[in-house]
């Protein structure tokens, strides 16, 4: 008897979402917990965007614009002043205020077995206070210029859920509940997410009645399921597959310049003996030629970026001569992309004192980033041919981030998303120098360490004016990559979005996938 | 009229060598209530021509021509399922290898009252009272019991009661017995002999017993049959043809019985092979290993028939 | 019959013993979770904050003693990515997996033994040479390509089934299975026929084997000569007689098709057991992992447990046997 309540319960729950606007979207990676504050990770902060949101936001260029916070600014080096947005409901029908914000800033320390903390983000607010309902205040040790750009990553709890719910209660749905424009409705893990429109939202009334969101790992599945119609968009479309959908008449691509750059990362803290570096004969070279900037200058010189953009990746990435594209904060409009120069790279080899060349591995993850393997492997031969014999060891990342955090390479290609879309992201964790105390270098697995650099870095962390700190970032970009060659720019990656025809979607740099951005019409 | 009568019976196989001619021209008949011994070495096709008689043959084996008449039905081009009846209905047989006869996986009961409802429409009480009665009658104690076992359970001659219980369970007309003491030990197979040719008797029922050993057939037969390349080579009363066999062949047959020359104290076997039944050389097949053949030996003999006595020789030990 | 259990609880607790620690120390080899597991982003702190918090601070034989401490009370430790215990992870993932691997094995079975019965009881027919041509194309395809085509052939070409992931579900014994409802078989279809695709062949050539080897045997000649029915000869005779290698092979065939349904999960993003464990091994996911192999090895053991079983049932000879001993 059950059975079959069950049974036609089901049934009418399919044929409802049949008829009403839906909007199926294909995820590539699986959403792992639904609890905002739990495990930082892509896939589950696309989604909590969008049940839940953030004082600030960032738009699809990963430009700072209001969220839950109207306007902002500082009262002095150290201290925030937010105003909040007025008319701003949760889910259950309660007003939004300031000590919401303040519960949550409480609970995001605190969330229990957490594998990636959300606490990087609130960690430079020592001091949190609702002034009233919609004013609040931060207090900062030092003067940190991205407290702003921090918080685009701290989903917004109501004061009830953050002081009592634990993780297994969002991911029950029961506590779900959020200011965003769609609330909870299902989730079968590894499978679905399936969310409903709120229409109290105090925003743009959301499109959508339904969004279901399916996990399809399999790039190849996922195209499947768009030209079947199972689906009506997919993201990071594979680059294999660009040429042919393009041509589809059923089908639209939009694409952006991500954040992340793929990236050489060489051994620059040994002096001697560097684990995989040879000389031309394979016997263990005792001098390390990748401390010397020439060398380093030369393999950038050696490597036909345009080729690799147009032929490995199918178009789907910019030559970089940055850390990030010029579009975004903090870059400098005097670093184009090294110029492919076989000749030059000789010469240079030739002056650092190594003119028949050494041996090099390089070490790459092949399953992190598009086409990471092919990328090592075109890298290879074009410094093979420069002189530079050149082996590729591919791995997948959960060996391969092990290996270089305990500085088991000498020469790697990795990559990185900006979160805050500015360059003292990536300058701050691959390039100054490594120091645990100080939270600098985190992923600097070559050791790199100009005391220069340091300085330019840490004077801009703490330079709250906007326009001086984009003009240090800027310098200090130029100094990394142009003088010292802390480390050698391959490419910006692209992210594709493939949808039905007649939706559209503003493709965006952070690689989130927004139901409530994705418009029908042009 | 006769129970049975084969007539040029023709069986061969397609084998990757070419056609076997496994039985290449035998004629057979029966009286009701009669035992016949069909004799012959092993190979010489006794086996196919049992199982021709009950449309047994299956591919790549086939019935080439002939006839096989039973009673007033002509069995060969029956329709399978007028031919189903006459199986184990009519004709049942016994095969020589009672450890691979009975089904392993089916308990005995199975085993009998499938086939007394294989033609018969009756309750499962009565079948299974004929079950326990037919165990009885061959010799089986405490039947009851030993209904509900597997055949795994039974000893070689046990299993071969429970063949021949099964055989008898609808008084067939015709009982073919292919070697069915061959397997068993010596003491069983005078047992298992003794009781089969009782049964026989008390149910007028016909009986072929096929057999390599002309020691059984002595006791057993009324007439006998024997059997040489696929043809019959010799045919008559049981003690005459055992007394003063027309055939050479079935001379050395004879000769080749321990008990028949234990004075000699050494053993005459037939010199030579069997011959290949894939090409038969034109002529009398046992032309090569026969002290008596001639030059018109070369002639494929025909069937002398003469005072109930027939023989396929061209030069026969009785010159007749 | 007690201490047979016996015997085989102790062995299986030996296997799961052996299991965990090879598992654990592989793991251990491969890489440190917590530099897959937190943001990029993350300085040293933070590192170090997840490293405590999941509890790898301590060295690899602490980790392992707490591990063997827990699983005796019935703990597997919790997932690292899903916070949760691990074993409610995977029993949360297991009806999706064993739906499919059930779907598939019936699939298998009840097209495999027809379809090889056929090809053992005409071997010259033209059909039968179809059948065993397509079981060796079944062998020989890779199941990923498979898998795509299928999709690409039902779903994106003649939109008769949805392409990839799971429909509704029903629950039913506790389990929730999309199966039992229409829509949600109409998912399972694609995924189950990939996954039956070699199953399929491997009992088909199986089944033709044993008919052809049984059916030239005395006791299939006797039961005809005792005018059974052809129906039964081959229904009864025939069948009970090659059941028993085939209950073998389906049921060692079953647990293998529930362990390697990761390629066809990963493909029709199908939310089972093997595509989590996928994830969970890319992740470092140590609970999930060992917490996954544990599961499997236990079914496994079940599943051999049950053919035994029912290998005494089909087959008389083997009950005494096991009675002896
Ligand atoms: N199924 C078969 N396929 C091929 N040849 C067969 C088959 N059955 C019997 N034969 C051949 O037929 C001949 C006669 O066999 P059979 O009648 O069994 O001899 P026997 O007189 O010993 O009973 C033998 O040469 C045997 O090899
Ligand atoms: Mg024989």
């Amino acid at each position: 008897m059950r059975f079959r309540i069950l049974l036609a319960a089901a049934a009418a729950t399919v044929s409802l979402a049949a008829g009403a606007a839906e909007l199926v979207v294909g995820l590539s990676t699986p959403i792992t917990s639904l609890d905002p504050h739990f495990h930082n990770l892509t896939p589950n902060n696309s989604l909590a965007k969008h049940v839940f949101e953030t004082l600030t936001r960032n738009d699809e260029q990963q430009r700072l614009v209001p969220g839950l916070a109207e306007s902002w600014r500082t009262l002095d080096a150290t201290t925030w002043e937010f105003k909040l947005r007025k008319g701003a409901r949760w889910h259950d029908g309660a007003e939004f205020t300031a000590e919401d914000v303040v519960a949550t800033l409480k609970r995001v320390p605190l969330v229990p077995n957490s594998p990636a903390s959300f606490a990087i983000y609130t960690r430079a607010i020592k001091e949190a206070s609702a002034l009233d309902k919609h004013t609040l205040r931060f207090r900062t040790d030092k003067p940190y210029p991205l407290l702003p750009n921090d918080i685009t990553s701290v989903h917004i709890l109501p004061k009830k859920i953050a002081e009592n719910a634990k993780t297994e209660d969002f991911n029950s749905g029961k506590a779900m509940i959020g200011t965003g424009p769609y609330r909870f409705s299902e989730h079968v893990s590894g499978d679905r997410v399936v969310l409903v429109s709120n229409d109290k939202y105090w925003g743009p009334k959301p499109a959508w009645s339904t969004v279901r969101f399916k996990m399809i790992s399999n790039s190849a599945a996922r195209v499947a399921a768009l030209l079947a119609g199972d689906v009506h968009m997919i993201e990071s479309v594979p680059t294999a597959d660009i040429p042919k959908l393009a041509k589809d008449a059923r089908v639209t691509l939009v694409s952006a310049v991500s954040n992340r750059i793929i990236y050489l990362h060489f051994d620059s803290g040994r002096e001697k003996n560097s684990p995989f570096v040879t000389d031309k004969a394979g016997k263990p070279l005792e001098t390390n030629p990748l401390r010397d900037p020439r060398v380093r200058k030369a393999i950038s010189k050696a490597i036909d970026r345009e080729a690799i953009a147009s032929r490995i990746m199918e178009g789907q990435a910019q030559p970089a001569g940055q850390l990030l594209p010029e579009t975004f904060f903090g870059t400098s409009k005097r670093l184009p992309p090294e110029k492919y120069d076989p000749e030059g790279a000789r010469k240079l080899l030739a002056q650092a004192g190594y003119p028949d060349g050494f041996g090099l591995t390089l070490h790459t993850p092949n399953n992190r980033y598009i086409n990471d393997e092919k990328i090592a492997q075109a890298v290879a031969q074009f410094l093979t041919r420069a002189g530079i014999p050149t082996k590729v060891e591919a791995m997948p990342s959960a060996v391969f981030f092990s290996r270089g955090s305990k500085l088991e390479f000498s020469f790697l290609l990795a990559g990185w998303g900006a979160e805050t879309g500015e360059t003292s992201s990536p300058l701050r964790s691959l390039l100054a120098t490594f120091d645990t105390a100080q939270g600098m270098g985190g992923a600097n697995r070559g050791r790199f360490s100009d005391a220069g650099l340091d300085a330019l870095i840490s004077t801009a962390l703490t330079t709250i004016d906007d326009t001086k700190r984009g003009l240090i970032l800027a310098a200090a970009s130029e100094k990394a990559i142009a003088e010292l060659q802390g480390l050698v720019p391959v490419h910006y990656e692209i992210s594709t979005w493939g949808m039905k025809k007649g939706l559209s979607y503003k493709a965006r740099a952070d690689q989130y996938t927004f139901a409530f951005e994705v418009r029908t019409g042009r | 009229m006769k129970l049975l009568e084969v007539t040029d019976l023709v069986t061969e196989f397609h084998t990757r060598e070419g056609v076997l001619r496994a039985v290449n021209g035998a004629s057979l008949a029966l009286e009701r209530g009669e035992i016949l011994g069909l004799v012959g070495e092993s190979g010489s096709g006794k086996s196919v021509t049992g199982f021709s008689i009950l449309g047994l043959i299956d591919p790549p084996g086939r019935i080439a021509s002939g006839s096989v008449r039973f009673d007033d039905l002509e069995l060969l081009g029956l329709p399978e399922e007028s031919m189903r009846r006459v199986r184990g209905k009519r004709i049942a047989m016994v095969f020589q290898d009672p450890m691979m006869t009975l089904n392993p996986v089916l308990s005995i009961e199975t085993q009998m009252m499938e086939t007394v409802f294989a033609h018969e429409a009756t309750t499962p009480q009565d079948a299974r009272r004929r079950a326990i009665e037919a165990l009885a009658r061959v010799g089986i104690a405490s039947p009851g019991e030993r209904l509900a076992q597997y055949p795994h359970q039974f000893s070689g001659g046990m299993r071969q009661r429970v063949a021949i219980a099964i055989a008898l369970l609808h008084k067939p007309e015709l009982i073919i017995a292919d070697e069915p003491t061959t397997a068993l030990d010596v003491t069983v197979q005078g047992q298992i002999l003794y009781e089969m040719q009782k049964l026989v008797r008390e149910s007028g029922a016909s009986l072929i017993w096929i057999t390599h050993d002309l020691a059984v057939i002595a006791g057993l037969a009324d007439r006998i049959a024997v059997m040489y390349a696929g043809r019959i080579v010799e045919e008559g009363p049981v003690a005459e043809v055992l007394d003063a066999p027309l055939h050479p062949y079935s001379r050395g047959l004879l000769d080749s019985v321990p008990a028949a020359n234990a004075g000699a104290g050494r053993l005459n076997q037939i010199p030579g092979m069997a011959p290949s039944l894939l090409r038969p050389a034109p002529g009398c097949a046992f032309r090569e290993r026969c002290t008596r053949a001639e030059d018109r030996c070369c002639d494929p003999p025909a069937l002398t028939q003469m005072n109930g006595r027939a023989v396929r020789c061209c030069n026969p030990l009785q010159g007749a | 019959m007690t201490v047979y259990v016996l015997r085989r609880l102790a062995q299986t607790l030996l296997v799961l013993f052996v299991t965990s620690a090879l598992v654990f120390g592989g793991l251990f080899l491969v890489g440190d979770p917590v530099e897959i597991l937190v943001n990029p982003n993350a300085d040293q702190a933070e590192k170090l904050r997840a490293a405590a918090a999941l509890g790898l601070d301590r060295s690899v034989l602490e980790q392992y003693w707490i591990f063997l401490r827990g699983a005796f009370t019935g703990d597997l430790g919790r997932s690292f990515v899903f916070g949760r215990p691990a074993l409610d992870v995977i029993l949360e993932r297991m009806p999706a997996t064993l739906e499919i691997a059930f779907l598939a094995m019936l699939i298998s079975v009840c097209l495999g033994i027809p379809l090889g019965l056929y090809a053992g009881l005409r071997p010259a027919d033209p059909l039968s040479k179809t059948i065993m041509a397509g079981s060796i194309l079944g062998f020989s395809l890779p199941t990923f390509w498979v898998g795509l085509l299928l999709i690409i052939l039902f779903a994106v070409e003649l939109g008769w089934l949805p392409s990839t992931g799971r429909g509704p579900t029903v629950e039913f014994l506790g389990l929730q299975l999309s199966i039992l409802h229409w829509e949600g078989l109409r998912y399972a279809l694609l995924p189950a026929t990939n996954l039956a695709l070699f199953k399929l062949s491997l009992i088909v050539r199986l089944t033709r084997a044993q008919v052809r080897e049984q059916s030239l045997l005395d006791y299939i000649k006797f039961a005809r000569a005792k005018g059974l029915p052809r129906s039964r000869v081959i229904g009864v005779h025939l069948m009970k007689n090659i059941m028993i290698p085939l209950v073998t092979v389906i049921g060692l065939e079953l647990g293998s098709v529930i362990a390697f349904a990761i390629v066809t999960e990963t493909i029709f993003a199908w939310p089972g057991m093997g595509k989590l464990v996928i994830d969970s091994i890319f992740q470092l996911d140590r609970p999930v992992v060992v917490t996954y192999l544990l599961v499997t090895v236990f079914m496994f053991i079940f599943i051999n447990l049950v053919v035994d079983i029912l290998y005494s049932v089909l087959d008389p000879r083997v009950r005494l046997s096991e009675a002896k001993g």
